[in-house]
């Protein structure tokens, strides 16, 4: 940060900002044209939607304006009203367990898968599996959806196996204390491959030499992966870890929606289906940016904590 | 504008209107003895035809000059075969009677509450709106949909007119206020509000030599005996997990409010509710009922029924019953479907709360308004008020003639064609391309329309035997909420009634325990249904009023 | 790993073998899900039905559901979109994207950061869903194509990779352009995109997967079927089990072939992806080595 500021600075110590900005512009204004449309997408789809977040703070309608006469500001009616109401405590605690479940079973799989693919002899049979695990990757959220409904019928072929093994033959989905499980299992099935190209790629970087020297000293492969492997591919692991644990309380609502239905709302229903249902399906538009608003800065908060913590204990940090 | 004056165009359109019906009636004598035999069967649904024809004009008809078009939201006709509905022979020849063009917004199927929300969010509404997603009167408020109380008069002289000679019908449609915010579905005829109810396999019951059951108890012998005797894995299996709801009436409560001779009641905390509860649990965990009843469809409802896994639901008479019995398997022979009453506990009494019973204005669908953002209010009002008068009554019942249907000895009968469709479809899918009568809109529906439309005896049985209990006591009439009314009804409910549907699956399927019931009733009273009795109660007083 | 022949210890050799049928088992894990719905579209749905347990190969030989699949309409309409929407998406795409990286990835002015930051707090402060759908709305969007393709034009994730490249493109490079002359869009054109290039194809791919399998904002957005693409055809089918008119309630064999319609529904939308794929592969492996983040 402060290496560029000082390059600007040196250049045009004794001038105004003014001046300073305009000679910047008339040089680079190449650059600036080219970051035109960009700016601008990034004010109306990203900002514009921020300043939308007003009508969390009113009784707003289609027919009411947002700003200025008209609008009806009720202050933080809609987020007491959320936080004293039975769903507050529901959605988010599904929230965080759906999360945290993801974290703690999704997270370390593709590092896993990652250190056994690099552990492979044959690299033609590497490549092969490779190919194999990234595939469901591809499918699209519907699809696997649509297959899941399909297998965890009452008469759905995961159904049936599992109930070679004692489990009850019911509909999957319709079993709250399932749902979890199910879209954990289902998100690895789908992830953890494509997961594994990013700690793949890192591997690959790793100094060959490293290993051969490890060897000449007699370690073994075990102690060569807990001592050179693990090490090199620390960095991206961390910078992983940092953006799932930011994440933590942003569970999309594509997947949820096609999965929960009413029977297991009781362990599916996330904040973000939550203000699905609320905004466009109950018309409770106010009621549910408000609900988005707090999970936003939330999530602000809690990147930024995280990535405080990262910045502290290493160098890795995000920002 | 004056009331004078407003009642002199009024005047002149309706005796304009009826010039139109009585040429066309006198071009064809055919569909004027239609509307007399359609008469005879009704009374409410004879005005229709008087209407046109106690009245002259001599300036409107249609149809209209000049090139107009209107937008119109409606969710799309027989969705699985169309994608809009300007390309159903029904809305073509209502486009050219009446001389208007209709660009269709038609919402995503499944997805119609969404998408009208998106609507009205975006600011930017069709011209007329066919809607049940939203309440006309805090649409009004919302300057949404404009008021029609000076326009019907004006330029919907058949509905006026219609309305004032009903003045029952009157009554349900205005508002507290007086206002008229809709162009009305209405079913005048007793055969026409009521349209499904339990459904069972005649053949098992046969087999069994059982009567047709009238208590729960014989119900249970009835589901016990599918499932041992017939072979039925599943014997009581709903298109929708709220059709389970259906059982309720049964223990005298409903699942919605309850109007109790005047005193409103919130039928989930009635006293029959727990033991409607229990009974279902017990038949879920016996196997009686079907146990992904939460997550069933209407494909999967049908896959059963037809093979033999099913043998009592919920259904309706013709999209249901009828496309049975029209599908029904080779295999066995006797396969033969039955309507039945809604069950009871004490042999011999009438349910009294089979509230999927209507009024003849149906509150629940079917009406047509006329947003703020309409520039031609008077082509829009006249182009719905098309489907009250005679041809338009016609059309919207019958279809077009010679193709639909063909006049026998003076009654509109559709056509073979309707109901021998080469590609398969069931009469309902054919006759949608036609008609609106198979589902609803704006205009009056024919008591001629249903009694052909089930073109088998068991479906006539079976209308017979729903429409048989006393069910306008007990059912709210189409009361109206104000909007401030509405939205604090709406935030209470929408979060009791989600409580509600959860927390009953998990009873039925007994994740739950009953020792939990009573907590469960004490969250609702939290989630304060006190107040939204309340407020249902001050719009039943005020309904009873007018 | 040539010269380690030297001497390998019995327990590597254990876990080597080990890893060899983990990874096989892995694969079958990964694939026969696909295998078993394959199979069981190609069934008889009366037999597929009376089946339990895993299918090792179809139960009998049917294709009429596959029939039934081909034969409707929305399939098609939906396909068409889906493409539209994949090609003009991708590359809208990735035409912003690459003028946001260039434009911030460029040294010593004085603005890019202040846009930088704009540009990374999106990443960490959203509006939310329905005021962003507002904006959409109130920009006459609904119900247009470009409701697809314009919200959602950079992802800003992606950029960042996209910037990292660039950044990584020792600046002789550029220098000895612009001393020759060029301007910045030359240098984009002639060096930039052509250096980045696989950074630019894992791109390419990300987008056009997402793209791909986007359903919720079309659901949103698209009232019109005409518009909408294949996933609402599949989520209606597949989830919502509305099966339009492939098949009802009008005979028992039309109520079974409802099960493998599902089925041959989900080839169908998936083939065109699992014959792509391979050619994809190399390209996103490649790449990625370029595209190993660090923001």
């Amino acid at each position: 940060m402060s290496g560029s500021k000082k390059a600007t600075a040196s250049a045009g110590r004794n001038m105004s900002f003014t001046a300073r900005a305009v000679r910047d512009i008339k040089k680079n204004y190449e650059i600036y044209l080219i970051l035109l449309p960009v700016v601008i997408f990034y004010l109306i789809f990203h900002y514009a939607p921020m300043g939308g977040t007003v009508i969390a703070f009113q009784d707003w309608r289609a027919s009411r304006p947002m700003f200025g006469e008209g609008a009806r500001w009720v202050g933080f009616k809609h987020f007491i009203s959320f936080f004293n109401s039975y769903y507050f405590t529901r959605v988010l605690r599904n929230t965080v367990t759906i999360s945290i479940s993801t974290l703690i079973w999704g997270f370390p799989a593709p590092v896993l898968l990652a250190l056994l693919i690099n552990e492979l002899k044959n690299k033609y049979y590497a490549r092969v599996v490779q190919i194999i695990v990234y595939l469901p990757h591809f499918i699209s959220m519907v699809v696997l959806c649509g297959m899941i409904t399909l297998f965890v019928r009452d008469n759905g072929v995961v159904t049936q196996v599992l109930s070679l093994f004692g489990f009850p033959k019911q509909n999957m989905l319709q079993n709250p204390d399932l749902f979890v499980p199910i879209y954990v299992i289902s998100n690895i099935w789908q992830g953890v491959g494509w997961g594994s190209i990013i700690y793949l790629a890192a591997l690959t970087g790793v100094d060959q030499q490293l290993y051969e020297a490890a060897e000449i000293d007699g370690a073994g492969k075990w102690k060569q992966t807990l001592h050179i492997t693990i090490p090199c591919i620390i960095p991206t692991i961390i910078i992983q870890f940092i953006m799932r644990t930011g994440q933590i309380l942003s569970v999309g609502q594509e997947k949820i929606i096609l999965l929960y239905n009413e029977t297991t709302y009781e362990t599916a229903d996330v904040i973000s289906s939550f203000v699905y249902r609320k905004g466009l399906i109950e018309n409770d538009q106010s009621y549910a940016t408000a609900v988005g608003l707090f999970n936003s800065v939330i999530n602000f908060v809690i990147v930024a904590i995280v990535n405080k913590i990262s910045g502290t204990l290493s160098e890795t940090s995000l920002w | 504008m004056s009331v004078k004056k407003v009642s002199a165009v009024a005047l002149a359109a309706a005796m304009l209107v009826s010039m139109a019906a009585c040429s066309q009636s006198s071009s064809s004598t055919a569909s004027s003895s239609a509307a007399s035999s359609s008469a005879d069967s009704s009374a409410a649904s004879s005005e229709t035809a008087s209407t046109s024809s106690e009245a002259a004009s001599t300036e409107f008809s249609y149809p209209m000059e000049g090139d107009k078009t209107l937008t119109y939201w409606v969710g799309v006709s027989v969705s699985n075969y169309n994608d809009n509905n300007a390309k159903l022979p029904m809305w073509q020849k209502m486009m050219e009677d009446t001389g208007v063009t209709i660009e269709f917004i038609h919402p995503v199927v499944g997805q119609e509450q969404e998408n009208f929300n998106l609507m009205l969010a975006s600011g930017d509404y069709a011209d007329i709106i066919e809607s049940k997603y939203a309440l006309p009167a805090t649409m009004l408020d919302d300057g949404i949909i404009i008021d029609l109380t000076e326009i019907l008069p004006q330029y919907a002289p058949n509905l006026y007119n219609y309305l004032q000679e009903n003045p029952e019908i009157d009554r349900q449609v205005k508002n507290d206020d007086g206002q008229y915010l809709l162009f009305p579905f209405i079913r005048p005829d007793p055969l026409l509000q009521v349209s499904s109810g339990p459904i069972v396999r005649k053949d098992w019951l046969d087999q069994l030599g059982m009567e047709l059951p009238e208590t729960i108890d014989e119900w249970t012998a009835m589901l016990t005996g599918f499932r041992d005797q017939c072979g039925a894995t599943v014997p009581l299996c709903f298109a929708a997990s709220t059709d389970l709801d259906r059982m309720m009436y049964a223990w005298e409560t409903v699942n919605t409010f309850v109007n109790e001779n005047g005193t409103v009641e919130y039928g989930y905390l009635r006293d029959g509710y727990k033991a409607f509860l229990q009974q279902m649990n017990a038949w879920y965990t016996e196997g009686l009922l079907d146990p992904n009843y939460p997550s069933s469809t209407r494909q999967i409802l049908d896959t059963n029924i037809l093979t033999g896994v099913s043998g009592a639901t919920y259904g309706s008479g013709g999209s249901y019953l009828g496309a049975w019995l029209t599908a029904k398997p080779a295999e066995p022979a006797s396969y033969d479907l039955t309507g039945l009453k809604y069950p009871v506990l004490e042999k011999g009494t009438t349910n009294k709360h089979g509230n999927n019973v209507q009024f003849e204005f149906s509150d629940s669908n079917g009406w047509a308004m006329i947003t703020t953002q309409c520039e031609d209010v008077e082509t829009a009002a006249r182009f719905l008020d098309y489907g009250y008068t005679e041809a338009g009554h016609m059309l919207l019942n019958f279809g077009i003639e010679g193709e639909s249907y063909t006049m026998v000895d003076g009654v509109p009968t559709y056509t073979e064609a309707m109901f021998n469709d080469p590609d398969g479809k069931s009469v309902s899918d054919t006759l949608g391309y036609y008609v609106r009568a198979t589902g609803s809109g704006p205009f009056v529906q024919d008591p001629g329309y249903i009694l052909q439309y089930y073109e088998t005896q068991q479906q006539k049985d079976a209308l017979a035997l729903w429409s048989d209990q006393e069910h306008q006591s007990t059912k709210m009439p189409p009361i109206v909420h104000t909007t401030e009314e509405a939205t604090e009804y709406s935030s209470i409910m929408n979060d009791i009634e989600t409580y509600i549907k959860e927390q009953q699956v998990q009873f039925v399927t007994g994740t739950k325990s009953f020792d939990e019931f009573d907590a469960f009733i004490e969250q609702i009273n939290k989630m304060n249904i006190a107040r939204a009795i309340e407020i249902k109660q001050n719009a039943l007083d005020r309904y009873n009023a007018r | 790993m040539a010269n380690n022949k030297i001497k390998i210890g019995l327990p590597e050799r254990i876990f080597d073998v080990f890893n060899v049928i983990f990874m096989f088992l892995l694969c079958i894990i990964m694939l026969y899900p696909f295998l078993y719905v394959i199979f069981a579209s190609f069934s008889e749905p009366a037999k597929l039905m009376a089946h339990s347990g895993m299918l090792l190969s179809p139960q009998g030989l049917s294709l009429d559901a596959y029939e039934s699949v081909l034969q409707n309409p929305r399939v098609w309409t939906g396909y068409k979109n889906t493409i539209i929407y994949v090609l003009f998406g991708t590359a809208f795409n990735i035409v912003m994207t690459v003028l946001c990286a260039y434009g911030l990835s460029r040294k010593g002015l004085m603005f890019t950061r202040v846009i930088t930051i704009m540009i990374v707090f999106t990443m960490y402060f959203s509006g939310g869903m329905i005021p962003t759908y507002l904006v959409v709305r109130g920009l006459g969007l609904y119900n247009s194509r470009l409701a697809l393709i314009i919200p959602g034009a950079i992802n800003t994730f992606n950029m960042i990779i996209m910037r990292t490249a660039m950044a990584a493109v020792p600046d002789s490079l550029e220098e000895s352009a612009r001393l020759e002359g060029a301007s910045h869009l030359q240098v984009l054109f002639k060096i930039m995109i052509p250096v980045t290039m696989p950074t630019i194809a894992v791109l390419i791919l990300y987008y056009g997967v997402g793209h791909w399998n986007a359903w919720f904002n079309a659901s949103i957005y698209l009232s019109d079927p005409a518009k909408q693409p294949l996933q609402l055809f599949l989520r209606q089918i597949l989830i919502t089990a509305n099966m339009g008119d492939m098949a009802g309630s009008s005979s028992e064999d039309q109520a079974l072939l409802a099960e493998t319609i599902k089925y041959a529904t989900i080839v169908v939308a998936t083939v065109p992806i699992l014959v792509l794929y391979p050619f994809l592969q190399k390209y996103f492996v490649k790449g990625v080595m370029v595209g190993s983040l660090k923001g």
